[in-house]
Formats: C-alpha cells, structure tokens, sequence
C-alpha cells in the first residue's frame, strides 16, 4: 500500500543523503594533508613551475567555495557528471575511466548477489524445515564458521584449490587476454568469461551466504510457529505448499531487504576479490588510482558507488513494502 | 550457586528478583535488581553455545597475551629454509623468506585481538554516547546525528577505509582510528533504537511518576538496560575489527611492524605461498579469523537473545 | 444422544530440555452429536493441548504419548495421511485462539477460504469463490471483503472470518479455542451469538475452549473442568453450577464476581497452579485445597460418576 506522501518523503530522503554524500566525496579528498599537484610533481619529480601550472590546470588555485560551486554544477549539472580529468590516465576524462571499468563489477556483483541469495534461502529452508536433524546442525555449523571468513582468503584457498592443485578454472583477470574477440555475443567467448569469473563469484558466494541462511532459517523457525502455518496444516495444505507458499513467502521478506541493503558490504568484497584474482573492476581501479594519488578517479569512484547504493536502498525500501501488505505508508 | 537443573522461577526468586506471571519479560524488566548481571550471566552459561565461543575467545585471548612466551621463534626472524612443509621443528612451516609460520599465528593472535578489542570498545563507547544523546535530545539533535550515521552507513564501509587509511600511512593507530571511525555508526543507530523503545516501557514511566529526573532514567534506567546489547554487539564488533583490519593488511595499508594475521595473508599472497606449496601458510590465518569469528558469533548472538525476550521465540 | 467423539485417558506431553512436560495426563470425555461442550481451566492446565490433539496438530517437541481419540467409530491416532486429510477440517475443524494469527498475514481471506475448499472438494475455483462469498455472507461480513488481506478487518470481522473458514467443509465438530478472548464485550457478544447461531443452523457439535466460566455456562449444555492437564469435574452445566462437587470447581464459581460491594475483597484462590514437570503422584489440586485429605498428596483421584452423568477425580467425594 504505498501512498504518493511516502514516494515523496522517501525520495527527499535520498535526496538529501546524496546531497550530503556529494559534499562528503568533496571533502575528503581536500582533507589529505598536503595538496595533490605538489604531490604529483614531487612523485614525478618535476620542478617547481609546473606545480603551478598544474594546480591552475586542475583549478586548484581558485578559492574553496568556488571550487565546491564549480564541482556541484559539474556533477549534478551535467550528463555524464563531470569530474574532471584523470591525473594517472591523462588526458581521459574520470567518468570515462570509471565507467570502463565498471560493467566487470556490475557483472561479478550481480552474478553472486542472486545466487547467495539462492542459495542462502534454500539452506535456510532446509535447515528450519529439518530442525534438530544432522542436516541442520552441519549447515549450521559451517555457515556459523564461514560467517566470519575474510572474502579474500577464501579466494586464496579457491585458487590453491582449482588453480593449483585441480586446475579448472583460470585464476586471473576476466578473460584470457592473449585471445581478441571481435563481438562479445560469441558462445566461445562467453564460456571464457563465465571460466574466468566462476572463481571470484564462487568465493564471494561462499563468504556471503551464510548471513543470510542464518537468518532465513531464524525467520522461518518463528514462522513456522505461528497460529497460521497450524491453521494450513489443519486445512490439510500439503507439505511442500506450506513450507514455501505460507511459510517462506512470510519468512522471506526481511531477507529480501537484507540482500539488498548487503549490497554495499557485498561491494566492498569485491573489491578486494578483484584484487586477489586481478580483475579488471573498479576495485583494481581504486586501487591504482589511490596508489598514484589519482583524487579525480577516486572521487569518480565513490560517487558512482554512493549512488549505486543510494538507489539500492530506495528501491529495498520500495520493494519491501509491495511484498509485505501488512506495510502501510 | 547451583548451576544444575535449577527451575529458572526458583533461580530468579533466589536473586531477589521480581518474578511476574509473564514470564517472558522478567529478565528485561527487572529494574534495578542488583543481581541482574548474575541472572543473565548465568543463564547465558548454561548454553552450551556460549560457554563453547567464551572457550575460543579466551584460548585465542591467552595465545595472544603470552605470545612472548609460548612462541616458539621470533617471526619477523629468518630462520632457515624458505616454503618448509609443516614439521616438527616448524609446526605450520616457513614462509617465503624462512620466518616460522606457527610463532607469526600466535603473534598475529596478539595483534589482531589487540586492534580488534580496541576498535570494539571505540566503537561501543562512541556509539553508546551519540545513541543515548540522540535518543534522549531534542527531536533536531536527533535528526542531525542520524543523519551523519546515514550518510556513514551508506557509503561503503571498505573503500572509504582503504582509502582514508592509504592517505594517513600505515601503522596500527591509523588503522584503529580509521575502524572506530567508520564503525560507530551502525551501533550509535541500535543503541537510540534500543533506548527509544526502553523509554516507552512501563517502569520508565513509573519512574518518572515517582519523581525521577532526566538524567537519572538516562543513566540509572536506560544505560542499564541497555547493557546487554551493547556487550554483545562489541563483542560481535571485535571480529568485525579483525576482518577488516586483516583486509587493510592484506592489501598492503597494514603496519608492516607488526604481523597480524592479515599481514600473514598478505604475505603469503606476495610471496607466493600458493604456488609453492605453502598451504598452511595460506590456511592457518584464515582459519583462526574465521574460528575466532565463530566464538565472538556464539557469545555475542546467545547474550543477545537471552536479554531480549524478544528474540527468544524457539 | 449418539456419541460424536470419544477421547480415552489422553496423555500429551513436551519433551524439552527441561524434561518432559505433562500438558494432558490421562484425560477422558465423550462429545455428543449435536452438543456444546465446555472446557474450562486456568491457563496452561491442557485445554487448548486437547483440542489440538483431536485434529492431530501437536508438533515436536510435543508428542501424544497414549490414549485414543475415537471419531465416529475410527481412531483419529492411528489414522493413515490420507485418511488424516479426509478427517481435517471436513469433519471436524477448529478456530484458534486468536484470530489474527491464524490468518496468513500475506494472502488474502478469500483465497484462504478457498484454499481449504479446493484441498478437499473438487469443484472449480470459480465455485470455490462463490461458496467463500456465501460463507462470508452467513458470518454477516460483505462479499467485497474477500479480496482484503487480514489486517484490513477488525479484530471481531478477522474472528467471524476464521469461523468462516472453518465452516467452509460443513464439519461435524467444531473446536472453538477461545474464541473471544481479545475482544472487547460487545463484540465477544456477538462472536458468541455467531457461533450458536452457526451451530444451530449446521447442526454441529461443538466444542468450547475457555477460562471465561461464566460465559461458557450460558451456551454449554456439559463442562468439564480441567487443572494441571488433569479433569476435575464433568457434568451437565445446570448439574455443575448447582451442585459443584470439586473443591476447585466451588473455588472457580466462588471467585466469580457479580458486583462488588464498597470495602468487599475479590475473592480467588490461593496459590499458583503447578510446574507441570515435575511428577505429580497424588491429586495436582491437593498443595491449594482447603478440604485436602491426608491421603491427597500420594493417592491420585481417579475419574468416578457419583451421581448419573457427574463425574469427579476428588479424594474426599469418592471415598
């Protein structure tokens, strides 16, 4: 039941969180000790004058509030928004940059996030289904242990795994790069890419599954206690109707919006997922652009990302009041 | 103190505690009971869950402390043969630069519990003060500093820190202060919403009728009740701590001075374990983040629901 | 009268870690065609464990461990799956307490209606539809309600909605599990009205689950009342309130309040029913009666009719 008086309010909300998170990514970098062009000039080692003329280049030398303006309408004034011009991959504009890189991760990203919630809210079926049961107690037991294991180690022990000692699967970058497609709509080249990413998804998959079968499982142990699922098992509603249409589909809803509010942790582990199996995603352009004190790019990447998490959220939001009608706004 | 099949009525009578025919909430709502802390403590004892996690978290807390003492090497020392297979001399092998695996685990126990219980209590402390603020200021005070937590939580926590870690340099302070200062967040939000509907119970208000000031239902009433949550999300906080500092490590911002157990990883990942035949430099690290995990998860989630009826729904 | 129901020396217990929790112990009563039959009780004392028992509902880690609960001649105990799901809700049906949990919070009435139509009959969804909308009509909510989910009713419309739904086989029995408790006077009133109208009309036997003495005597025709998963007393409801044999069933009536006069104490028994954990040898009553014998403590009472039809589980009546 959702009224245009919540659409409204809710997207002030966001409005007004991405407001604040656009003078954030503005700051931050003019936080850092030191100003970038004497920074680049002293890593490139160059004189003295063309540190100035770099920080007139990049109009660094004009006054804070002129510079907040000049960002503002650059951003939100323009499309693509503006954020300049990368320092380390010069003379490319940063939104080109960034967006270069971005598909990979979207691609990682979506791939995991749909199939660890698959497979978190099955094992979390299954495991409140078979309460007290050996089967219970081992997914339990190992999702309680990988609840807390570090995304990237788990990528370790997957390489080590495949790559090592069962070579299956490629253990680097997203595609076998000594090879040229002309159409990414190849079959051949397809099966490269999904070879080259069934890694890194599984790695994410298995160090994010288990929050959510833990709580699945949580969810549908109250559920099924409830007066409702016994009214169905009086009516005589067959087992597997009861255990998906009554149950889950009430259990579900907190995990629905979970999954996508995870979205933003699931992104950090990417991040360092792409690092470990040299991905081309925004995490490895993080990463470079941070090591080359490339402030325009990491702007360009926290907005993107900031942005991508503002919408998600709205949209869980959105999403979780369609599916549960108790919901009124 | 029996701590045998004790009816849990005749245990909480014995403390002195008000016992109401709805069960449910007598924990939570036993005000001002000296013996509150026991009733819990002592129920959380009895599960076998928690007694199982306290176990691990102290094996690994006392690993850490006397690391000085049952090390058996120094590991920053190179002592022989890089990539050695787990032996009687090297328990889980040496890395790439000969330095003996098993004495870096147990000092890596050291640091990471060290930066770990320090971001917890960071957090906790920061989070319980802008929480109860929120929750018991003006509406507008309110707003604003929910407002910042929003804007926190929504940018992602891993990139913001590595990036502000990056620029501040490495060491272990840096890295401790750039947790604290991304992780307040989420708990300053639980703790207002914990306080504001403790505010709506029906002792608070029967406190405020028998005269009670502000300040003295902040902190005599709320703060109290309060407790149990906030102990168990530091405790759930410290592996968050240790996560992430062994992800900063791992990508090269930890303190290169001390061996955490990320730093082992990252060490590993650079030195080429995996292609080496290093598989117990790789998996031991990871393998005790993860049990340590496991034990932080067990106590922290069984205080959690036994101090708030409402959770305990089995 | 013919017998609908038979239930012999039931006993269901809980199994926790706690031990095993004695929620029924032995208990035996017989429902006539036709009949309203009250079961009263302090909470917890097994009532709603009964009622759950005759459709077979009890889940781990509760378990019936003995008894028989006999049917129209078949022992639903030993009934097979299929068997199970003929007798479910088609010839006998219950209404839980508290309505609006027993709704899916997520479908709506209509389909919940018709859901239990289209298990047991095969009829068209179309008929389904149509039988729910008569069915709603009959417990006086408008047809165009069946396409609202549960929290759009009122807590007295969800409760004659639930009666709806369990009406929707035509069962014989009906198992009514306080069914007014959470509702405000004025609609307890006519939820009851409903039911004895619903009764009338269909012809059931129904059985009425409650701590509300009082209002169950208006519309039992027998009482039986229960403590610590134990039956005190049974009898016909005029027999019970005028000769109440049971030292608990003169407390429960003594309790009572018509009104009160300035300065009068509300009367009421002393004392809290037992752990049902524990083993209970003699009468479960004994620690809170005033008329205890010496041999109360170690001898339980068994079920004795003194008088035709009056039965008693008491010590000092029967010996």
């Amino acid at each position: 039941m959702i009224s245009a008086r919540y659409i409204i309010r809710r997207t002030m909300n966001s409005l007004v969180t991405y407001a604040a998170a656009l003078a954030l990514i503005f700051a931050i970098p003019r936080l850092i000790p030191g100003s970038p062009e004497e920074l680049m000039a002293s890593s490139y080692r160059l004189p003295g004058e063309v540190a100035a003329e770099l920080r007139h280049r990049f109009g660094l030398d004009q006054p804070l509030t002129t510079q907040f303006l000049k960002y503002i309408s650059n951003v939100i004034l323009k499309f693509p928004p503006d954020f300049g011009i990368s320092y380390s991959y010069y003379p490319a504009p940063v939104w080109q940059v960034v967006t270069t890189y971005l598909p990979w991760t979207l691609f990682l990203l979506t791939l995991s996030s749909v199939v660890t919630a698959a497979l978190g809210l099955l094992l979390g079926v299954l495991s409140a289904w078979k309460r007290g049961s050996v089967v219970e107690t081992l997914v339990s037991g190992v999702s309680m242990f990988l609840l807390s294991t570090p995304y990237f180690w788990i990528a370790m022990i997957l390489i080590m795994v495949f790559g090592v000692y069962l070579p299956i699967f490629p253990v680097a970058g997203a595609y076998t790069s000594t090879v040229i497609y002309d159409t990414p709509f190849r079959l051949d080249y397809i099966r490269d890419v999904l070879a080259h990413a069934a890694l890194p998804v599984m790695s994410l998959v298995i160090s994010s599954f288990a929050s959510y079968t833990i709580i699945m499982r949580d969810n549908m142990v109250s559920t099924l206690g409830e007066d409702y699922i016994t009214t169905a098992m009086a009516k005589g509603v067959k087992t597997r109707s009861i255990i998906w249409r009554h149950a889950a589909r009430n259990a579900m809803l907190p995990v629905v919006t979970l999954f996508i509010l995870r979205l933003g942790t699931i992104l950090g582990g990417a991040i360092v997922t792409e690092a470990v199996f040299s991905y081309p995603g925004v995490g490895s352009l993080l990463f470079n652009a941070i090591l080359n004190q490339d402030y325009p790019v990491v702007q360009g990447f926290f907005y993107v990302i900031t942005v991508m998490v503002i919408i998600a959220n709205y949209f869980a939001d959105l999403l979780y009041i369609f599916m549960d009608p108790r919901v009124k706004y | 103190m029996r701590f045998g099949k004790t009816p849990r009525r005749a245990l909480l009578r014995e403390r002195g505690a008000t016992v109401r025919q709805d069960s449910d909430e007598n924990l939570s709502s036993v005000v001002g009971s000296r013996h509150r802390w026991v009733e819990i403590a002592v129920a959380v004892m009895h599960e076998k869950r928690a007694v199982a996690g306290l176990t691990i978290l102290l094996a690994f807390v006392l690993m850490g402390s006397f690391a000085p003492f049952i090390s058996p090497y120094d590991p920053f020392r190179l002592l022989g043969k890089p990539y050695l297979q787990p032996s009687s001399q090297h328990i889980l092998g040496t890395d790439s630069l000969g330095r003996d695996v098993f004495s870096q685990i147990i000092w890596g126990a050291r640091v990471s519990l060290f930066v770990g219980g320090v971001v917890a209590l960071s957090v906790a402390t920061i989070g319980v003060t802008v929480g109860l603020l929120s929750a018991t200021s003006h509406p507008i005070v309110d707003e604003i500093l929910m407002r910042l937590c929003d804007i926190l939580i929504i940018i992602p926590k891993l990139p913001l820190t590595i990036f502000v870690a990056a620029v501040l340099g490495r060491g272990i302070w840096n890295i401790i202060a750039v947790l604290a200062a991304f992780g307040w967040p989420q708990m300053a939000r639980m703790v207002r919403s914990e306080a504001l509907s403790i505010k709506q119970r029906p002792y608070v208000d029967a406190a405020r009728m028998s005269g009670a000031g502000q300040l003295r239902i902040t902190f005599q009433i709320i703060l109290p009740n309060l407790l149990p949550l906030v102990i168990a999300n530091a405790i759930l906080a410290v592996i968050s701590g240790v996560i992430s500092e062994a992800s900063l490590s791992f990508l090269g911002l930890g303190d290169p001075s001390q061996m955490s157990w990320g730093t082992v990883i990252y060490f590993s990942m650079i030195g080429g374990a995996i292609y080496n035949g290093g598989w117990a430099w790789v998996a031991a690290p990871g393998f005790c983040i993860s049990l340590i995990g496991l034990g932080t998860t067990f106590l922290g989630s069984t205080i959690n629901v036994i101090s708030n009826p409402r959770l305990r729904r089995r | 009268m013919e017998t609908l129901l038979e239930v012999k020396d039931l006993s269901v217990s809980y199994f926790t870690r706690r031990g095993e929790i004695k929620a029924v112990d032995g208990v035996s009563f017989d429902v006539r065609r036709g009949e309203v039959f009250g079961v009263a009780g302090e909470s917890a004392c097994g009532k709603s464990t009964i009622a759950m028992s005759i459709l077979r509902l009890i889940r781990p880690p509760g378990r019936i461990k003995d008894g028989e609960i006999i049917f129209d001649g078949t022992n639903v105990l030993q009934m097979s799956q299929e068997e199970l799901r003929h007798f479910r809700w088609k010839k006998a049906s219950m209404v839980f307490q508290g309505a609006m949990n027993s709704l899916n919070p997520v479908h709506r009435i209509g389909s919940q209606i018709t859901e239990a139509i289209l298990i047991h009959d095969d009829v068209s969804r179309r008929e389904a539809l149509k039988r729910a909308e008569e069915l709603l009509t009959l417990v006086g909510i408008e047809r165009s309600r069946l396409k609202d989910y549960p929290h759009q009713l009122s807590g007295g419309m969800r409760q004659r909605a639930v009666i709806a739904m369990a009406l929707a086989l035509n069962p014989k029995l009906l198992i009514a599990d306080e069914p007014t408790t959470a509702l405000d006077v004025v609609v307890q009133r006519q939820v009851l009205d409903l039911l004895m109208d619903m009764k009338r009309r269909f012809d059931l036997s129904l059985i009425f689950i409650s701590h509300d003495i009082s209002t169950m005597a208006g519309l039992s025709d027998r009482m039986a009342i229960m403590y610590a998963g134990r039956l005190m007393e049974l009898a016909d409801t005029k027999e019970l309130f005028s000769s109440p044999l049971h030292p608990y069933t003169r407390g429960l009536i003594k309790s009572l309040t018509g009104f009160v006069h300035k300065g009068e104490r509300l009367w009421s028994i002393a004392g809290s029913p037992p752990d049902l954990d524990a083993e209970i040898p003699g009468c479960s009553f004994e620690p809170r009666c005033q008329e205890g014998l010496d041999q109360c403590p170690s001898n339980r009472p068994g079920l004795v009719e003194v008088e035709p039809h009056h039965y008693i589980a008491c010590n000092k009546v029967t010996c």
